[in-house]
């Protein structure tokens, strides 16, 4: 069996076990390694990624499930010319420590914006209930995302 | 891997799910739905080596239909999408709050009902519970036949359950009275909670309690009736107060649950205020409703 899907707009065909985590493939099949493999439990959202548009800890996707979807990791988001609007706030607003529970903050987020454009900071905590920071302490992470919800033009997706 | 050794597969009908189940093979085959729970097996200690039989493509377990007899809610649902189902309609106000607030917001989006059931290990439901006060009952699919159990007795049954068994659907009665549902968390961050309380509350026109059901859940190893509190208020006025005092002269009868997140006696002791909040939150109108 194998399964074809697009990552960050490019077709690809895996061949392997089909029950194997998409953050496992993500990880050592396409040396994706943005995805961090931190809980493993849907607990802390290091491993977040978009599938077909919506956050998903991709440590509990079995890939096999994946067959024509379309899968979007931190790699596909912006560009090193072109951060996407979360990435540049955050270095803006001089947020990230470690960075461990970044990626999966900007793909939460990203998505996030896109269905909220003007967050209160309440709305922000609560998207965040699935993404945990054990540096920043979020405030300065809440700062960095009311700062977009300000800007003038609505948040779209940088291209790879 | 070779042809033969099909380790996934992703059938479109119940009946194909039924019978990849069923067919006697090298390893276990299991059902996955939104596999929030299968794909953390392995951190449980757990044989991983099981063939995954997906319900994600089987269409007609996902559906929700109202009709006289009440609410269908297909198995895949999931908690999201539940959520937003129910969200103006204040009869499934608890049912409504456990979806909507139970995990986080990519594990609502992916965990189904049928999982939330299903799940036997897992002992912190938060939708069991509010079905449970419902008056729930769930369909269950053999290749033997279908049948029909409350959610109490499915829960009895479940860790012997047959593997070859899909739960369909969830069927609700028409809600009457009204239903809250009190959870509490150590922290805010998405865990699960220490303890559950689900309530329907059916009064008369002069105030009395005419059907009362409360659910517990994490408490105890698995979620049940409180029964013991539904016969002390019974026939009485719904009172937060009153309904609190009560929860905690019967705290002594429960078995509660010592884990790594909280020790028994914490459970047991948060029971009263949760009974108190529900009971709160059943007699104030559902748009001022505490938000935790
Ligand atoms: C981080 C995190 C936090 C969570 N917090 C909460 C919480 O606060 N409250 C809460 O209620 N839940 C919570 N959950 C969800 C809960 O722990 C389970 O993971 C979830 O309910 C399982 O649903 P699923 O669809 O993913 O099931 P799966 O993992 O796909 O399956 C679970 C089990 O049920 C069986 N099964 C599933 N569907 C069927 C079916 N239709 N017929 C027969 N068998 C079936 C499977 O074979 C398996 O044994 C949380 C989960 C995570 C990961
Ligand atoms: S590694 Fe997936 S949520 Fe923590
Ligand atoms: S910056 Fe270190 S975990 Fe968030």
């Amino acid at each position: 069996m194998t399964v074809s899907f697009t990552l960050n707009g490019r077709a690809r065909t895996y061949a392997g076990d089909p029950r194997s985590s998409l953050l496992e493939v993500l990880r050592e099949t396409y040396r994706l390694t943005g995805a961090k493999d931190v809980c493993g439990e849907g607990f802390c959202g290091a491993c977040m990624v978009q599938i077909d548009g919506m956050p998903t800890t991709a440590c509990l996707v079995p890939v096999g499930t994946l067959e024509g979807a379309d899968v979007r990791s931190i790699e596909g988001v912006g560009t090193e010319e072109q951060l996407n609007p979360v990435q540049q706030a955050s270095i803006d607003f001089d947020v990230v420590q470690c960075g461990m529970c970044f990626p999966g903050m900007v793909m939460t987020l990203t998505h996030f914006l896109q269905d909220n454009p003007q967050p209160t900071r309440e709305d922000v905590k609560s998207a965040l209930t699935g993404n945990i920071c054990r540096c920043t302490g979020y405030e300065r992470i809440i700062d960095a995302v009311m700062s977009l919800s300000l800007a003038p033009k609505p948040l779209t997706e940088a291209q790879p | 891997m070779a042809q033969t050794d099909v380790v996934f597969h992703q059938p479109e009908t119940i009946e194909a799910a039924l019978s990849v189940l069923s067919a006697s093979a090298a390893r276990p085959a299991i059902a996955v739905a939104g596999g929030t729970w299968v794909m953390r097996a392995g951190l449980r200690g757990e044989d991983t080596d099981k063939t995954f039989v997906s319900l994600a493509k089987i269409a007609a377990l996902r559906s929700i239909e109202r009709a006289d007899d009440g609410l269908r809610i297909g198995a895949m649902v999931t908690h999201a999408d539940l959520a937003s189902a129910l969200d103006d309609d204040p009869a499934y106000a608890g049912l409504h709050r456990a979806c909507a607030i139970s995990a986080n917001p990519a594990i609502r989006r992916r965990a189904t009902i049928g999982g939330n059931l299903c799940s036997d290990a897992f002992m912190a439901p938060d939708l069991v519970p509010a079905l449970m006060a419902l008056g729930a009952t769930v369909n269950l699919h053999a290749p033997t036949g279908e049948r029909r159990v409350s959610v109490a007795d499915f829960l009895d049954g479940r860790a012997t359950r047959p593997a070859s068994e899909i739960l369909t659907h969830i069927h609700l009665p028409p809600p009457r009275g009204a239903t809250a549902h009190a959870r509490a968390l150590l922290r805010q961050a998405g865990e699960y909670p220490v303890a559950v309380v689900s309530v329907l509350a059916h009064c008369r026109t002069d105030g009395t309690c005419q059907t009362l059901r409360i659910a517990l859940s994490a408490v105890e190893p698995a979620p049940r009736r409180w029964d013991a509190l539904e016969n002390a208020l019974l026939g009485r006025r719904l009172d937060p107060v009153a309904a609190r005092d009560a929860a905690q002269a019967h705290l002594k009868a429960l078995h509660p649950r010592d884990g790594v997140d909280a020790a028994g006696w914490y459970r047991a002791r948060l029971l009263p205020q949760l009974v108190e909040r529900a009971f709160a939150d059943l007699t104030r109108p559902t748009a001022q409703r505490d938000p935790q």
